[in-house]
């Protein structure tokens, strides 16, 4: 399923990908103050072997790709994955704190509202997580920039600190995005886990648990919570893909220099294609590779997946 | 998006209601899903403003005033000015139209675009589906606003273009909850019955599969609503969407106005507020409809 889905998804993003070039060599040529003709975009285009049969520049994609090579950067013209691979721990890092924050919450708030289903709480939790879906991320950045600002006079810093470098002062950092990521992610957490919660609560075995005595807090922490985790978990894959569009727009906002704002302030406003490419490539193959842990995971958290 | 799993795995088998008048049914709504009825009431003068624009707008949306940049609110400019002294509020009304012709455009078609792909794949069914379905998971692991990103950059920013790219997103995206609810819908009796007198697939598509699957489709389009508005939103905010000068509530809060907004709150404030109250109506009404359509959540409760 790995291979398969990997090869598609880089195939969709290859013939994407090829619309890009004509725009490319124009913008380039753009930025050497000589005037444009014909021959010189020829040229160009030649030297970045835009001219060959579509099938032989289709082959030589995957032939570079399978030994770690997506080209080099139009514009610094340093090898594609140089450019990305250092960026990645940072985006992984803010997603990573989004995730473990929107699960905590959702989780817990989502206990909550299956507890008292269909109580006031139940309701006001339920219009809190709708309300986590609804408000754009990019606003809430503005928000915690202007709103201490105006009160307080002042502002998040729009430096970095790497985490191997200064933990404590990377952390303080990427708090803020992170937990505004978390907002938008738990949102749907909450959701399923509530779902979920109240189907295993009608379940036999649950009935069992209270009938031999247990209290409610063992049967809802040891019996409940972990059956209901696994549609949760099956979410992780949709948290990634949903953390990622989140970066972007976070990393930008903070000056986090992750994927997101490689991508937005140097490959796309640059029209920098082997980098746009490449960033898309690496993005797929991260939500293919957490999709994968997540089937695995099945098993750890489920046992009668596990003696299928 | 997020509602896909529950969505995919409520599709059972619908009961035929009673025919009611619509107001009665939308009375009953009311009183049932209050919120989700807020909701539509909502999106309903959202779409007022959208239409009407030119006549609520008090001034041009473009028209500056140098000489009245970045004042509070007043009765003049109900929620003050910009730093080229152009209406906020003329500003934000015009922005409804871009979310509002975005919004429906791309629901619309969107869901088209689902059925013709989701739904022929699930009704056809064999070697096309599996392909179908191959393709859809591949682009499932896309970020949405990564790939809208990069389509918008390549194929150009413009109202048509932004569309045309969400359309196809979102349409990829629904295509596997209408290609379960034809599944669905593909094993019921009549199924066999309609083929056993002879009717031709077409005619089946068309006269018993799409009036089956048509709340689950609605139910679909309104869930995705507030998402796709919110995806316009960021596109615009990111200098990816519907270009200048034409008002966007995203572009609305990006570019020269940021400078001003920690003096001008307001700035900061409006078009957010227009934004994410239309989003959340409309992920509301959503939200009240999959209750009000979905048999299993019925039963639970």
């Amino acid at each position: 399923m790995v291979i398969p889905t990997l090869w598609l998804a880089s195939t969709i993003i290859f013939v994407f990908t090829r619309y890009l070039p004509g725009d490319a060599a124009i913008l380039m040529l753009g930025g050497t103050n000589e005037p444009i003709t014909p021959e010189l975009i020829q040229q160009l285009r030649e030297r970045l072997g835009l001219t060959r049969p579509i099938h032989v520049q289709y082959l030589e994609f995957y032939w570079k790709l399978l030994r770690g090579d997506m080209g080099t950067s139009i514009w610094t013209r340093l090898p594609v994955i140089e450019e990305i691979l250092p960026r990645v721990p940072v985006s992984a890092q803010l997603i990573a704190m989004g995730v473990a924050i929107g699960w905590t919450w959702g989780v817990l708030v989502g206990i909550i509202a299956a507890l008292k289903q269909d109580k006031p709480v139940d309701y006001i939790f339920r219009s809190i997580a709708i309300g986590g879906l609804s408000i754009p991320s990019f606003w809430m950045a503005i928000l915690a920039i202007v709103i201490p600002a105006v009160l307080w006079s002042w502002t998040p810093a729009r430096r970095f600190e790497y985490f191997a470098v200064n933990p404590s002062e990377n952390l303080k950092l990427m708090l803020i995005p992170a937990v505004i990521l978390g907002i938008h992610l738990g949102a749907p957490v909450m959701r399923i886990a509530r779902t979920t919660m109240l189907e295993v609560f009608r379940q036999d075995y649950i009935r069992t648990a209270y009938a031999k005595g247990l209290a409610q807090k063992v049967v809802v922490f040891r019996h409940v919570l972990r059956n209901s985790l696994i549609p949760v978990v099956t979410l992780m894959g949709l948290q990634v893909i949903g953390g990622i569009s989140g970066a972007v727009i976070l990393e930008t906002l903070f000056g986090i220099p992750g994927m997101g704002k490689l991508l937005l302030q140097e490959a796309l406003s640059k029209r920098d294609y082997p980098l746009i490419q490449g960033i898309n490539l690496m993005m797929i193959f991260i939500v293919v590779s957490v999709n994968l842990l997540v089937d695995l995971s099945y098993g750890l958290i489920d046992p009668r997946i596990r003696q299928q | 998006m997020e509602n896909r799993e529950s969505l995919e795995v409520s599709l059972g088998a619908r009961r035929a209601r009673p025919l009611l008048g619509l107001p009665w049914r939308i009375a009953r709504f009311a009183r049932n899903k209050p919120l989700g009825f807020l909701g539509a009431v909502v999106l309903v003068v959202a779409l007022i403003t959208a239409i009407f624009a030119p006549q609520i707008a008090r001034q041009g949306f473009n028209k500056p005033n140098l000489s009245d940049k970045l004042q509070g609110p007043s009765t003049t400019y109900w929620l003050g000015t910009d730093h080229l002294g152009r209406d906020v509020f003329s500003r934000i009304v015009w922005g409804a139209r871009v979310s509002v012709v975005v919004g429906l455009s791309v629901i619309t078609l969107g869901t088209a675009f689902s059925l013709a792909l989701g739904g022929i794949a699930g009704f056809v069914g064999g070697k096309y589906d599996l392909v179908v379905l191959r393709f859809v998971d591949a682009f499932l692991t896309f970020p949405t606003l990564v790939i809208a990103l990069t389509l918008v950059a390549i194929f150009g920013q413009s109202v048509q273009n932004i569309i045309a790219v969400l359309t196809f997103t979102i349409g990829v995206h629904q295509s596997r909850v209408t290609r379960s609810a034809v599944l669905a819908i593909k094993s019921n009796q009549y199924m066999e019955a309609a083929r056993a007198i002879g009717a031709s697939p077409v005619r089946i598509f068309a006269v018993y599969v799409l009036p089956n699957i048509f709340p689950i489709v609605i139910v679909l389009a309104t869930a995705a609503l507030g998402g796709v508005i919110l995806a316009e939103a960021s596109l615009s905010f990111l200098g990816f969407g519907v270009p200048p000068p034409q008002p966007t509530w995203g572009g609305l809060l990006t570019g020269a106005a940021a400078q001003y907004m920690i003096s001008n709150f307001w700035l900061a404030l409006w078009p957010g507020v227009a934004l994410t109250l239309t989003v959340y109506a409309a992920n509301m009404l959503g939200d009240a409809l999959r209750d009000v359509w979905d048999p299993r959540l019925r039963g639970s409760k």
